[in-house]
């Protein structure tokens, strides 16, 4: 791999001589420790197993999708249960390629958070792991042909669908319009969501 | 409602889609023992299928369709049509992979299929145009494909007859190219429509942008009424099946009315293999079978057969029953059978913005879009092709604040980008006219049988030199009527010049069975009724000579229900 593109080998030897470690193919709690030598407590948020990916999968996965969606007024990857939910959907959902994929993802992104940070990527503040993921968004959008980039671009396609059908994001949604109108003003509009949207609506 | 018959049948009706249902209805209401023959599931209406009452997180799945089949090659030619790829109405269409066909690698053909009851009629884009005489004129006028031997006085009263049942929404426009009729009340524009037409009846008054012509019930309508239909409710969930009955299918409305008569039999998960045909008498005496649950093999007979499977599997149908007398298919005299295979082709079109409407919103989920009639035929100076073409398209509201993840950015970047232009945008899709070719053809693949060991049909059908310089024209004018129509930041949809024509993307297969007055060069005459056998019909897309650039499907509807109620006659006379 050169450091501009995103062409990982993805060969045990490789993937175990970055980590300095020896043994089966490792975690993200024990690749970093073995680099930059420390063993401080996760700068992430812990989650427990998924029904298919492990506890650090998730944990990794979830921390992307905060990241991804990002904090605003809008509601976060957590509140429309983003990554819960492909958890929970991709044991019977995906093919063996696409499971495989979204398995190798989080060590992926560790293997970009040493070279570039020399850390795990578990134990990097937030805004250096919100920095880190924005560069590796960069790098899969640019050079869309590699393992890497596709696992990556994959996943975020994943999280903002689950996220944009949630009931999170539809708080608008109206079940039954009874009819069309094309030229309302704001106010007009926002009545009749407000009248027909099930309650949603805040 | 689907039983098993063992009598005679005054007729045998193949296939309950759009045309199928129509033959039933009219040839039941004249008082005619129907057999409908369905190879896919039975359905009912209302069904247990249909995903329209779901809200978007309610959806299995969220609506993705598994990633599973993608990665076992299944729903290809479904995958790479990508609007429709959608697992809440999977259950309504094909999969490749259990019901294969054939085609050249480098030529592909996408086809869009439903086996259930009702057919395609569950999942159609239920647009409804009139064709106008210049349609039927047109073979005659440049000497392409076999000439229609009617013309659109023959067809109106039917037009209207089909119209009445369905209810179709519209304006009647008095546009000469789109013949008006008796609608319902129309859909709405939406503002950004408005305007951009506005623009257009001063910019370019003889290219009128109308709203689309729709079989949704925007009132209360008699003969839907009757049929338990109810008013559209603005969902926009139409290709999941309609609680309401809303929109026409044969599912909720021909096949409804047929059985109403008592005169119905329906037999689903029945393919059938061949028509039956007696060297002696001349005539077809029924249709054998294939039950997909068990592999029985089964005869029906009845007194005439209408072949309604769908255009390229009714042509398939014929060539599968050779006979001595027919050994290159069944009712092929004129070796036309599985000739001049079109359909309406795309590829080209355009978007832009529509400014100045920021703070104007549109309510509701509106079934259809706006429409511009082919303006081409008679404005050929600039233009080095043969034939025309118009537009679908619509302005839509930008979704605010939703991101999608097709493209960079994380977090705040990534929603910023979402919210960049006005509020509106309009696009423009085109739907050209195929030029009827000769060499686009279906035929039997000499080695490669399905399940039941029947031969594949093979495809080798693709849009040439004329469809592609009208495609490249097309891009042209579709900028040139957003930038005419007001908009801004106007951006071309235009493949590469000689990229590849695919037949099928705008599931308006047609042909193969043409209609004509010369049974040396077509296989039905004006009645679609084969010129070799007498009580064999044909009554779907594969009787039509030429492609139009209109929606097929209104005209479709027309011919079956008129050529039914001429079978109906010649059988009461005792001519078939």
């Amino acid at each position: 791999m050169t450091e501009q593109t995103m062409q990982y080998d993805p060969t045990r030897r490789n993937f175990l001589r970055i980590c300095c470690v020896s043994g089966v193919p490792i975690g993200l709690a024990a690749c970093a420790p073995a680099v930059t030598g420390e063993a401080g407590a996760w700068a992430l948020t812990k989650r427990s197993s998924g029904s298919f990916f492990d506890a650090e999968q998730m944990s990794v996965l979830s921390d992307m999708a905060e990241l991804i969606i990002g904090d605003g007024p809008w509601p976060s990857a957590s509140d429309a249960d983003c990554v819960t939910f492909l958890d929970d959907m991709l044991g019977e959902w995906g093919g063996p390629i696409l499971k495989a994929r979204l398995s190798r993802l989080p060590a992926q992104l560790n293997r970009f958070s040493i070279r570039q940070q020399l850390r795990s990527y578990v134990y990097l503040d937030q805004p250096v792991r919100a920095q880190l993921l924005a560069d590796y968004d960069e790098l899969a959008f640019s050079d869309r042909n590699s393992e890497a980039s596709v696992s990556y671009r994959e996943f975020k396609s994943l999280v903002l669908k689950i996220y944009n059908t949630s009931t999170e994001m539809n708080s608008d949604y109206v079940r039954v319009p009874g009819t069309y109108f094309g030229d309302l003003s704001e106010t007009q509009q926002l009545g009749l969501v407000r009248d027909k949207s099930e309650g949603l609506a805040t | 409602m689907s039983t098993q018959a063992d009598a005679d049948f005054d007729a045998i009706v193949v296939g309950s889609g759009i045309t199928g249902g129509w033959v039933a209805k009219e040839l039941c209401e004249r008082g005619l023992k129907v057999l409908v023959i369905e190879r896919g599931r039975h359905l009912d209406h209302p069904s247990e299928e249909y995903t329209d009452g779901e809200a978007p997180w309610e959806l299995e799945y969220r609506g993705l369709v598994p990633d599973y089949l993608a990665e076992n090659n299944r729903y290809e030619m479904m995958r790479r049509k990508r609007h429709i790829y959608r697992n809440e109405h999977r259950q309504f269409f094909v999969d490749d992979a259990e019901h294969p066909y054939s085609y050249p690698e480098d030529r592909p053909f996408m086809w869009t299929r439903g086996y259930q009851l009702g057919g395609r009629s569950l999942t159609w884009a239920r647009q409804c145009y009139r064709w106008s005489q210049q349609d039927f004129d047109a073979n005659r006028k440049d000497g392409h494909g076999s000439p229609w031997p009617i013309g659109y006085d023959d067809l109106a009263p039917w037009y209207d007859k089909v119209e009445n049942f369905v209810g179709i929404s519209g304006n009647s426009d008095g546009i000469d190219t789109l013949p008006d009729g008796d609608f319902l009340k129309p859909w709405e524009m939406s503002c950004a429509e408005e305007l951009v037409a506005a623009n257009l009846r001063m910019e370019r008054p003889d290219r009128p942008m109308i709203i689309g012509r729709c079989a949704n019930l925007t009132e209360e309508h008699e003969p839907a009424r009757e049929l338990g239909r109810g008013v559209c409710q603005a969902r926009s969930t139409c290709s999941r099946g309609c609680v309401y009955g809303a929109y026409f299918s044969s599912l909720s409305a021909t096949l409804p009315a047929a059985r109403r008569t008592g005169n119905l039999t329906l037999v689903t998960d029945a393919t059938v293999e061949s028509v039956v045909y007696d060297d002696t008498l001349r005539k077809v005496t029924g249709v054998r079978v294939i039950h997909t649950r068990d592999r029985e093999r089964r005869t029906f007979s009845g007194r005439m057969v209408f072949l309604n499977a769908g255009s390229l599997n009714s042509v398939h149908l014929l060539l599968n029953s050779r006979t001595r007398q027919y050994p290159s298919g069944l009712a092929n005299s004129s070796g036309m059978l599985g000739s001049y295979i079109m359909d309406h082709f795309g590829g080209s079109g355009a978007s832009g913005d529509v400014p100045g409407l920021d703070d104007r919103y549109a309510f509701g989920r509106r079934p259809v879009g706006i429409y511009v009639p082919n303006y081409r035929q008679e404005q050929l100076d600039d233009a080095d092709f043969l034939r025309g073409y118009g537009f679908q398209g619509g302005a839509q509201q930008r979704k605010s604040e939703r991101p999608n993840g097709n493209g960079p950015g994380i977090g705040s970047d990534m929603w910023e980008r979402g919210k960049n232009g006005p509020r509106w945008r309009m696009s423009l899709f085109m739907y050209g006219e195929m030029l009827p070719n000769q060499d686009n053809r279906a035929s039997l693949h000499p080695t490669k049988t399905d399940r039941y060991g029947t031969p594949l049909l093979h495809l080798d059908c693709e849009g040439r030199d004329n469809e592609k310089k009208m495609r490249a024209q097309g891009a042209k004018d579709a900028v040139d009527l957003l930038t005419a129509g007001g908009c801004t930041n106007v951006r071309e949809i235009a493949p590469e010049p000689n990229a590849f024509v695919m037949l099928g993307e705008r599931t308006h297969e047609m042909g193969g069975a043409c209609m004509g007055a010369d049974p040396r060069s077509s296989v039905v005459n004006s009645w679609c009724q084969t010129h070799d056998i007498a009580n064999l019909f044909i009554s779907d897309g594969a009787v039509m000579a030429s492609c139009g650039t209109a929606n097929p499907s209104l005209t479709y509807m027309a011919l079956s229900g008129r050529a039914a109620h001429h079978a109906a006659d010649l059988l009461q006379e005792g001519k078939l």
